[in-house]
């Protein structure tokens, strides 16, 4: 999952947005990081897959439950499963360690 | 309703066919009864067959899931690339995920569609139980299932969902998810893992198959090596072949006794306290089977095959040889550790693998006292087995007497022959007594003998009545030996009351000689007074004649 980003680069942040075609809880995550993300100060690429138009993708990034979102800088940061109504566990996330 | 073989031996005379075709099949059982063994060899059954399959693992490891596959033998072609015929998918969540909200299983569906259409058409989401309690809330459950009920719908694949059941003390949320899982499967199957003794009991029961008729009972469960089966499979019924042929003993009185000897295929019960020589006289007719060019299997439950093989050698008789030249197989084993059903198919394994043509189990006591709802008739069922094959069996039972109550259930009515010793006391002494009680077929006799074991083998020997009293061992020696002594005796009265005979006789025959001597002096004496009588008549007419030629002329004498 991790794309070589170097920790010096404090600069874009990579996710990827697992979703489900027609699932309500996507809409709710792809809300909730909207809101998340707009208060980050930093640039951010979101890339948005929809597991149901593209299942090989899921089964080789081994994601099997919707919506899952993925950063792509540090393995170690593992992974978010829902819908990301938690904020607390969100904002954490998007956040660097000091 | 088309159905699809199970893989699984004896579950598809269970289910009229198998599991159904394009339906959802659910697979309940506590963790360790079977569930995922049996997912995957219906998986392997498929692939065999030219039919791709899934499985998404949502407890298990995928590399734990191969393992089991190659203990089982299970060809490893068949998985492992990504263009084998059974693909195995880690559908774990995410070991560092950390949940942040509902989620759906949007992805488990579009993986699995993905399979399908990719050729799969045998699919298993094994625990998906698990995956749904993390839902955590009882609506989102509901609206996933929905969503699961919607996709089979849509998707032609046969799909087998396994699950934990939902015990006696389980949550609502539980009970709700079983009972959803339950309404969205066609067939739903229990299986259950109990440990009984020392052995372990596994059963499975179709609980519910819509639209087919279906076994409901209980049925025991086997997991070998090779994989996982129904046990007690459809036995035919008394449909045993039956011979006239008689095979020996390797005891000659015995033998003729039992109207020339055993009649091949049945069952012989051997009978007696212990120490009364069951296992010798068991080894006995296996040995004189072997001698035949037989082959036999002894199946021992209480000696080690080395202990018996040392053990006959002192009543003469070496097994060693024919266990050499692969005659004879001997397996010993420990019965409370196998369990009522695995020991049926241990013997059963047995059987097949070796073909003998006589087979003794010593003793039959360890099925007996098996615990366990199916011993009863695991012994109707061994010698079901052996009768079938047309295999000679002699079972060995530890009994005190020869009474019918006391004998292991019905044994002594399914046996043809059977045989009983045991010790009679006299004299100070201990003898071994055979007794046939019954031997079906022929005519026997109903006395008792005595059987002998020494250093040149086992004998029976001629029954001695004394008094109405049987007589064995040293007194029978006594007996023989005072009986030796009568004969002599006798013949010696005889030869004299001979000699006194012969001398009457030839006394008789002097007489005889005396008489006829007198005769004939008689005979002469009479000769001789004729001849003197003629001579005189003679003289008589002489002299007349004489007087009558010289008085010529006067006498009155006819001219």
């Amino acid at each position: 999952m991790s794309t070589g980003a170097t920790p010096s680069d404090a600069g874009v942040l990579r996710l990827t947005l697992y979703v489900g075609t027609g699932s309500a809880e996507t809409a709710r995550a792809r809300a909730n990081l909207q809101v998340a993300l707009a208060q980050l100060d930093r640039p951010v690429e979101l890339a948005v897959v929809d597991v149901m138009e593209d299942p090989g993708r899921a089964a080789r990034d081994g994601v099997l439950l919707t919506p899952t979102l993925v950063r792509h800088d540090r393995t170690s940061h593992g992974v978010l499963i829902g819908n990301l109504s938690n904020r607390e566990v969100l904002d954490d996330y998007l956040r660097d360690p000091e | 309703m088309h159905k699809l073989k199970s893989g699984i031996p004896g579950f598809d005379a269970l289910s009229a066919g198998g599991l159904p075709a394009g339906r959802v099949t659910l697979l309940r059982g506590e963790p360790g009864s079977g569930k995922t063994v049996f997912a995957l060899q219906h998986l392997v059954a498929g692939a065999v067959d030219g039919e791709a399959g899934l499985l998404l693992s949502f407890e298990e490891r995928e590399g734990n899931l191969r393992d089991s596959c190659t203990a089982f033998g299970w060809p490893a072609a068949l998985f492992g690339a990504t263009d084998s015929p059974i693909r195995i998918l880690d559908a774990r969540p995410h070991l560092n995920a950390a949940l942040t909200g509902a989620f759906d299983l949007s992805g488990v569906l579009a993986a699995a569609g993905h399979a399908v259409a990719g050729g799969a058409r045998r699919l298993v989401f094994d625990g998906l139980d698990g995956l749904l309690q993390m839902l955590g809330d009882p609506a989102a459950e509901r609206a996933e299932f929905a969503r699961l009920y919607g996709w089979i719908e849509a998707h032609d694949a046969s799909c087998l969902i396994t699950s934990r059941r939902a015990g006696a003390n389980a949550s609502p949320a539980s009970r709700d998810r079983a009972q959803m899982l339950e309404f969205l499967s066609d067939c739903v199957i229990d299986l259950w893992n109990h440990a009984e003794g020392l052995a372990t009991l596994r059963e499975l029961r179709i609980a519910k198959y819509r639209g087919s008729g279906h076994a409901s009972e209980h049925h025991p469960l086997l997991i070998g090596g090779d994989g996982m089966r129904i046990g007690r499979q459809a036995e035919s019924a008394l449909d045993y072949p039956a011979g006239t042929e008689r095979i020996g003993s390797g005891l000659e009185r015995l033998d003729t006794l039992l109207g020339g000897g055993v009649l091949r295929g049945t069952c012989v019960l051997l009978s007696g306290a212990p120490g009364t020589a069951k296992t010798t006289l068991a080894c006995a007719f296996v040995a004189a089977a072997c001698a035949r060019g037989e082959r036999a299997l002894m199946i021992s439950f209480d000696e080690s095959p080395a202990q018996i093989v040392r053990n006959l050698r002192s009543v003469g008789i070496d097994l060693q040889p024919h266990r050499d030249s692969g005659l004879l197989r001997m397996d010993a084993q420990r019965a409370h550790h196998l369990g009522g059903e695995a020991l049926f198919e241990h013997v059963r394994r047995q059987v097949e693998d070796h073909a003998p043509g006589l087979v003794v189990i010593d003793p039959l006591n360890a099925l007996t006292q098996l615990e366990g709802r199916y011993h009863s008739d695991l012994v109707r069922r061994v010698l079901d087995l052996l009768k079938q094959r047309g295999i000679t069996a002699l079972v060995s039972s530890l009994v005190a007497d020869a009474d019918h109550e006391r004998t292991p259930l019905h044994v002594s009515t399914v046996a043809d022959t059977w045989l009983h010793l045991n010790f009679a006391v006299a004299g100070g002494e201990r003898n071994r007594a055979l007794t046939i009680v019954k031997s079906r077929g022929s005519a026997h006799s109903n006395q008792v003998r005595e059987l002998v074991l020494d250093r040149s083998g086992l004998s029976l020997t001629d029954v001695y009545t004394a008094g109405g009293e049987v007589l064995m061992g040293t007194a029978r020696l006594e007996k023989e030996r005072e009986q030796v002594r009568a004969a002599a005796d006798r013949h010696l009265a005889t030869r004299m009351r001979l000699r006194e005979v012969e001398i009457e006789q030839a006394g008789a025959r002097a007489e005889l000689e005396a008489l006829n001597a007198r005769i004939e002096r008689l005979v002469e004496r009479r000769r001789q007074l004729a001849e003197r009588e003629i001579e005189a008549d003679r003289d008589d007419a002489r002299a007349r004649s004489e007087i009558a030629s010289a008085r010529r002329g006067d006498t009155g004498a006819p001219r």
